[in-house]
């Protein structure tokens, strides 16, 4: 895959894809403690557990912060410039902020988001994705 | 559960002085490798303690950067074989703070009687050779790589303007106030001889005419890159009263880290640094209050983390470091002058190295007495508080 486009098969993050891959969102959580473990660890921090199932999550969040980017900073992005780039709480998987971009524009502090799928594309390759919009 | 912990670095070894500092010229590309700027620099520092390189026994320098004076390449450019101390905990950001605590203990124990840390970055040579920088090292970082970059939430000044963007929701900043510390951290860079922005004054309206880069930051509100090294030389307060220049003592160090690392979508006290544990220890080592310190150099990526700092080490309530830039206060002059040659922002990127010969070179003259330095690499923040010795 060129970069930036993520590795599926990268061994702690690729859940995350493979789930992207079915349209569903889902992250690392504690099979002893039940804390959700995000970015991904070989353990989970708070007790030690070697079990970290990725569970899926329903896709929906509130908007933490953003930056509408101008430049492109990769020139993988230059064809995609401005972009809003974003993070985003997840309502069901407390403490885990998802990266992402919110697609529809007018990014509002707080605002309520839903996850929708969709493709990151370079070149000939595409990814499918998680990305945020506005909850109408 | 908390965000971070500080250190536990208990007391200085022995009083601990920097007697000498010296810097390579900061510049656009050079040409020239770090190697070569570092011993540079290294030279200028030892010359300005009034020592030759034979005196030097001790050695810090950081190695996860390509190019740093380490050992070899010390013993190789000044060919000596005498005994050295080292130690790979010192070069620029938070080590450029912590360094002189980690060299006390080798002056305290005998192991080294003068001891030089030094950084350098060529950067700006690199860039233009699409190699080396800041994002490099983050793009090669997995997590970061497969779960940021592929989004365009990379690099740097991605990462600061979410945070600035944040911090502006939470406590009212605005967009004039980052602008009132690029200002001042130009204006400072404007009567600096050498920083690299010496000749290019910036007005609030003519910032706030710039486009945005990653909103809300423009340029001017994100770091230089360029070329360049300082270093500074360390001995024991007893031995630096023999030496030429006026004593500049350790008061405090602490050294403080966030548990989520650089990965700052995660951290939950997002528009916090690390400084909030490094600071308190370094003020009680030093036995000081924040409203006794007369000058401030704090690490600048961005202008939002010395908004961020000034707050985090209590040099105002959380929140109030827009208002307390907008104020003027931190003007050279004013109340608590800040970044007082051009910080990274407009001096030059040698990553906090000369912040900290900067702010020896304060504290050697008129009109400050005690200066802190605020290192911060994301991951960690170190607070280093000296003072000219009576
Ligand atoms: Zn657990």
């Amino acid at each position: 895959m060129i970069f930036p486009l993520p590795d599926l098969d990268e061994p702690l993050t690729g859940g995350f894809w493979h789930a992207a891959a079915r349209d569903l969102l889902a992250f690392p959580q504690c099979a002893s403690c039940e804390r959700f473990c995000w970015y991904p660890e070989p353990r989970c921090p708070a007790c030690g557990g070697p079990d970290l199932p990725w569970t899926e999550v329903r896709p929906a969040g509130t908007l933490y912060s953003w930056s509408v980017v101008h430049h492109a900073f990769l020139p993988a992005f230059a064809a995609q410039v401005p972009f809003v780039a974003a993070v985003a709480a997840i309502d069901s998987a407390p403490g885990v902020r998802l990266v992402s971009r919110l697609l529809g524009g007018d990014p509002a502090m707080d605002a309520p988001v839903r996850v929708e799928f969709g493709w990151l594309r370079l070149g000939e390759d595409r990814v499918r994705a998680p990305f945020l919009r506005r909850v109408p | 559960m908390t965000w971070g912990h500080s250190e536990p670095l208990g007391d200085l070894a022995t009083g601990v002085a920097i007697a000498g500092i010296g810097e390579a010229p900061h510049t656009r590309a050079s040409g020239r490798t770090a190697a070569e700027m570092a011993a540079e620099a290294v030279a200028a520092a030892i010359a300005d303690a009034g020592l030759t390189p034979a005196d030097i026994d001790g050695l810090m320098w950081h190695p996860a950067f390509v190019g740093q004076l380490d050992a070899d390449a010390f013993r190789r450019h000044y060919r000596h074989d005498g005994p050295l101390w080292t130690s790979a905990q010192g070069g620029g950001m938070v080590w450029a703070g912590t360094a002189p605590h980690t060299a006390a203990r080798a002056l305290a124990d005998g192991s080294a009687r003068h001891i030089v840390n030094s950084f350098a970055v060529a950067w700006a040579t690199q860039r233009s050779a699409m190699e080396g920088g800041p994002g490099q090292s983050h793009a090669q970082k997995v997590t970061k790589r497969q779960l940021e970059v592929p989004f365009g939430w990379f690099p740097q000044p991605v990462y600061f303007a979410t945070i600035a963007r944040r911090h502006m929701h939470e406590y009212g900043t605005t967009v004039e106030q980052l602008g009132h510390v690029a200002v001042t951290t130009r204006h400072h860079a404007t009567l600096t001889p050498g920083a690299v922005m010496r000749d290019r004054p910036l007005t609030l309206d003519a910032y706030l005419a710039s486009p945005p880069v990653a909103e809300p930051f423009r340029k001017e509100d994100c770091s230089l890159i360029s070329d360049g090294a300082g270093a500074y030389v360390m001995t024991t307060v007893e031995r630096a009263r023999d030496l030429r220049r006026p004593v500049v003592e350790v008061a405090g160090v602490g050294l403080g880290t966030s548990h989520t690392g650089s990965h700052w979508a995660q951290q939950p006290a997002f528009t916090s640094t690390p400084q909030v544990f490094a600071g308190p220890d370094a003020f009680a080592m030093a036995g000081i209050t924040p409203s006794e310190v007369d000058v401030l150099e704090l690490y600048d990526p961005f202008t939002i983390v010395t908004l961020m700092q000034l707050e985090d080490l209590g040099f105002c309530a959380k929140g109030e470091a827009g208002p307390l830039a907008e104020s003027g206060a931190l003007r050279i002059g004013a109340r608590l002058p800040t970044n007082t040659h051009g910080g990274l922002l407009s001096h030059s990127y040698v990553l906090g190295i000369a912040h900290v010969t900067e702010l020896v070179r304060r504290l050697r003259g008129p009109g400050a007495e005690i200066g802190l330095y605020g290192g911060y690499t994301g991951a960690q923040a170190s607070t280093l508080i000296l003072r000219r010795a009576r």
